[in-house]
């Protein structure tokens, strides 16, 4: 019986009824439903016994004190802020948040030592990478010339980085820089006015009169959480005050209490001109003169005599004349003068945005001398010199002939880093052979970064430490992966804008993963290699070791107490049985600080020549704080507007991408896909027939960048606004290639006294293109 | 003639059909669950019948599946957990043997026992055993199958398409879960497991 077409269709309209009565249909789409819960993509958190570590420092040596949620010990799930921290206090900074998708990316990571062979990267192992490094660091001292041996290392004081330092000192080279920060000025104003090795710390959380010349507070200026929490605790309290000095409307000034809008640069003329109507007016404090030196007319160390800064604030400064210049009314200014000098407690805070770059060390001073002159100097709500925690001291470095003569070598520019760049720009020849990176991205993050990169290419042979392919790394000629904040011992000493002397280690979380190494153990395994006095420098087994070393400082200073659950607020000295029992209090806690050396609770002594707070500063050659007005570089004819980098709390300051958890918080007014936009005031823009999206270029003496043009009223006139971190041409897809790198085209200036570089204005042109 | 060719075709249609409908119940309740599940066998022949507290070890089950101090619940335990008693040959079974000696190696390297887990859930379900166990109140057997007397463990029948136990089919489907939610008057709403 053979079957036909009518019967074939019987059977299969028999097969459908039938299956329709089968699990088939209802369990397919069931399991394909479920089958969607288990492609690779789907997070699937791991389940297992959490736990948490406390440790500290960020990518970024921030200072944030932070807790590691763990699955089993294993894996790394969240990292939140640690409530028991004394600044952070449960808050974490958006690069801290974000910093485990960092830590786990294989293509941001350097997963093994890396070779560049022509245009491209050659994974070798670490045996090879050591000897290719060591035979260049060999030949160096064999030929009698270390100093040809050239480090960049960060401006954090960790273990790692007195670790390279030594290993220079020992080695025998004068080349070592450190990348600047708002930090460098700070400790410098500290050094000079104040005689104190450390740094300028506010004890912003008691003050109720806070005027801040341009600390981005609420973008996370200083220790970023720090800074938050007492923008909170001023915002909280109806009897406060803040009021934020800045040329443009940031964010700090359109949630401060008043916005003073001055011209770029003007901040340290406004100092002068408050400090002109408290003297004239007699409001200042009678301790002004008593704890100040240089406050009345007086003799120097040479036997000369000098105008005291009283008399050379009435004479040069008249707030009438200073108020046109800054930009403001004669009233307002002596209004804010009276309201500030007036306060319970006022504080005037110095460094601006978020302080990841250097300051004007003589608008820093300007600025002291007005909490001085309102009795804000070493007072409750007042700023004051933090000392350094009381680190371990290491023996002297073993140096032989080779070194001696090495360091007898002057550094090669003026020590600093940008000074070092410029110096080989200008030679015809290499002036090193050999150039250590660590823990930074001088490529990216120094200002003039092409004429950095064009320099770097003089250098037949550059190394870098680094864990993620950076700027720097990709125009190297050796790559070594170095571990994370998570994989290696490693501490922390201060914090930016603190208060008291804080000091943070961190234990490892994890053994280095992806084939890195610590920084500390690569270089102090080079110095054991090389024999001789090298090795003799580095008695320590590993890091471990080297950050108990520093750690036994503090026990042997005595005082503080650790960051233990339930002490925060509470200023209680602990006593420690051992330097043993401090460490594991410390290795568990991640955090000692001192709250009885606190600003306003200590007695702050100053450590000058005089003993007294320098208004003449003898340190600086005999400086009187004061204010000069510092002409742009440029033709202001060809360049006629100001362009003001602008930093924004999800942008790490120091070169590193942000990660793509935060790029997804960027406004579009800021990026949008791959086009970045300049900020430019209404009036500028309708002069100039810019509307809102237009493409432009923006053009200063350095070079010019393709931008977006973003029409925004908070932008002073005459001046246009430019975010920092973007333009990487590195990292990994989700920032390389986004926006544009503002350090590319910035002219920066020598700051007089500190001789490092300042590039807040920049003489520019917009050109509709 | 013309009526009886008509009933034939009328006859072999419907054995079409019926062969069809036949075929496909065949198919869709016979072999498509053959077809559906591989079977897989745990790593270690674990008996339960041993340790539990009958049996020569003598444990309760909360000796091994506990409460964490976070109130999270551990599930099967870690091979460190097993390995606390298990320092030494508890006893002369091969499957002992067995897993005291790739236990041992497994430790050393850090990895873990990869157990199957009968009662899995997918990662868009949201479970806790404490609010279960502590506050309903609920026997360990309401969801899963008494495992006290059983001396080794079942297949794990594997649903190739998914990768989850057929045992989740059996009772710890979402109406289960539905169901029982509102015999005891607890929330049934999406949000409660689906976060």
């Amino acid at each position: 019986m053979g079957i036909d077409r009518r019967g074939f269709l019987k059977f299969a309209v028999g097969a459908v009824v039938g299956l329709h009565l089968t699990p088939i249909p209802w369990k397919l789409m069931d399991d394909v439903a479920i089958w969607t819960q288990t492609w690779p993509w789907v997070p699937d958190p791991k389940d297992g016994a959490i736990s948490y570590r406390n440790i500290s420092g960020g990518l970024s040596d921030c200072g944030c004190g932070l807790q590691v949620r763990l699955v089993d010990n294993k894996r790394a799930v969240l990292i939140a802020g640690n409530a028991d921290h004394p600044l952070s206090q449960g808050g974490v900074c958006p690069t801290c948040a974000s910093s485990l998708q960092y830590f786990y990316a294989k293509d941001l990571r350097i997963t093994s030592p890396m070779k560049r062979s022509g245009g491209s990267w050659i994974e070798i192992g670490w045996d090879e990478a050591m000897r290719s490094l060591s035979e260049k660091l060999v030949a160096e001292r064999e030929a009698g010339s270390p100093q040809n041996v050239a480090m960049i290392t960060s401006g954090a004081d960790t273990a790692t980085t007195a670790i390279m330092k030594r290993f220079m000192q020992a080695y025998g080279s004068p080349n070592v820089m450190t990348m600047p920060t708002m930090r460098d000025t700070s400790a410098l104003v500290a050094k000079t006015m104040f005689g104190v090795d450390g740094e300028l710390g506010y004890d912003l959380h008691n003050s109720d009169f806070v005027l801040s010349f341009g600390c981005d507070l609420v973008q996370g200026w200083g220790q970023g959480l720090y800074a938050l929490t007492a923008y909170e605790k001023l915002a909280g309290n109806p009897k406060a005050k803040l009021v934020q000095v800045d040329t443009n409307l940031t964010p700090t000034a359109s949630k401060a209490h008043q916005w003073i809008p001055v011209g770029p640069g003007m901040q340290g003329a406004l100092a002068m001109a408050l400090a002109n109507v408290i003297i004239q007016e007699n409001l200042y404090k009678p301790e002004a003169a008593q704890n100040t030196f240089g406050f009345d007319d007086g003799t120097n160390q040479n036997g000369q005599t000098f105008e005291g800064f009283k008399n050379v604030v009435i004479k040069q400064y008249d707030y009438r004349k200073m108020a046109s210049q800054i930009g403001l009314l004669e009233q307002d200014v002596q209004k804010l003068a009276r309201e500030f000098a007036q306060a319970g407690a006022p504080v005037a805070v110095a460094g601006a945005g978020k302080g990841n770059m250097p300051g004007d060390t003589g608008e820093f001073m300007a600025i002291m001398s007005l909490n001085a002159l309102v009795g804000a100097v070493n007072a409750k709500g007042g700023v004051g010199a933090v000392p350094k925690p009381s680190l371990g001291a290491w023996s002297d470095v073993s140096q032989d002939d080779v070194t001696k003569k090495g360091l007898e070598n002057a550094p090669v520019g003026d020590g600093t880093v940008m000074g070092f760049f410029e110096a080989l720009n200008k030679s015809d020849t290499s002036l090193v052979n050999l150039l250590l990176v660590d823990g930074s991205n001088p490529g990216y993050a120094t200002p003039n970064a092409p004429e950095v990169r064009e320099a770097m290419k003089k250098i037949p042979y550059k190394v870098c430490v680094a864990s993620f392919f950076n700027e720097t790394v990709m125009a190297s000629d050796l790559a070594l992966p170095a571990a994370t904040f998570l994989e290696q011992w490693n501490d922390l000493a201060g914090a930016a804008g603190a208060p008291f002397p804080i000091y943070q280690v961190t234990a490892p979380v994890f053994h280095p993963i992806y084939g890195s190494k610590a920084t500390g153990e690569i270089f102090m395994g080079i110095a054991k290699d090389m024999g001789g006095s090298l090795a003799e420098s580095f008695p320590w087994q590993d890091m471990e070791e080297v950050v108990k070393s520093r750690a036994d400082g503090i026990y042997q200073a005595g005082g503080g107490m650790v960051a233990a659950p339930g002490t925060l607020g509470k200023a209680q000295a602990q006593s420690f049985k051992s330097a043993d029992d401090l460490w594991g209090n410390l290795a568990a806690t991640g955090c000692w600080y001192d709250p009885s050396q606190a600003v306003g609770t200590a007695s702050g002594d100053f450590k000058t020549p005089t003993g007294k707070l320098e208004l003449y500063a003898r340190a600086a050659d005999g400086a009187m704080v004061g204010y000069t007005p510092s002409e742009l570089p440029g033709d202001a004819g060809k360049y006629p507007l100001v362009m003001m980098p602008y930093e924004q709390m999800w942008i790490d300051g120091s070169g590193l991408a942000s990660a793509p958890y935060l790029t997804k918080i960027f406004p579009d007014y800021l990026i949008k896909k791959m086009d970045m936009f300049v900020n430019i005031n209404p009036q500028d823009a309708k002069e100039k027939k810019i509307n809102e999206s237009d493409w432009l270029k923006i053009e200063s003496a350095k070079g010019s960048l393709k931008v977006r043009a973003h029409i925004d009223k908070g932008v002073r006139p005459g001046v246009v606004t430019l975010a920092e971190g973007f333009g990487h041409t590195a990292f990994d897809e989700f920032m390389r290639g986004k926006g544009v790198n503002v350090r590319d085209i910035v002219t920066a200036q020598k700051d007089k006294l500190s001789g490092l570089p300042l590039w807040w204005s920049t003489r520019v042109n917009l050109i509709k293109i | 003639m013309g009526n009886g060719g008509y009933r034939a075709r009328h006859s072999s249609g419907w054995f079409a059909f019926v062969a069809g409908f036949a075929i496909a119940l065949f198919a869709g309740w016979v072999v498509f669950p053959q077809v559906l599940y591989s079977e897989k066998t745990q790593p270690f022949s674990f008996s339960h019948a041993t340790h539990s507290e009958d049996g020569p070890a003598g444990l309760s089950c909360d000796n091994c599946h506990s409460f964490r101090e976070d109130g999270s619940f551990n599930g099967i335990p870690s091979l460190e957990t097993c390995f606390d008693c298990h320092t030494e040959l508890q006893g002369e079974g091969p499957s002992e043997k067995e897993f005291y000696e790739k236990g041992s190696r497994m430790l050393e390297q850090g990895r873990e026992t990869p157990w199957l887990i009968y009662s899995q859930q997918p990662p868009c379900v949201y479970f806790s055993h404490a609010p279960h166990v502590v506050l309903a109140n609920l026997d360990c057997v309401a969801c899963h199958r008494d495992v006290s007397q059983q001396k080794k463990p079942p297949v794990l029948e594997e649903n190739r398409i998914t990768g989850y136990s057929r045992y989740v089919w059996k009772n710890l489907k979402m109406n289960d879960c539905a169901e029982c939610h509102r015999e005891k008057g607890a929330s049934d709403a999406c949000f409660v497991c689906h976060k």
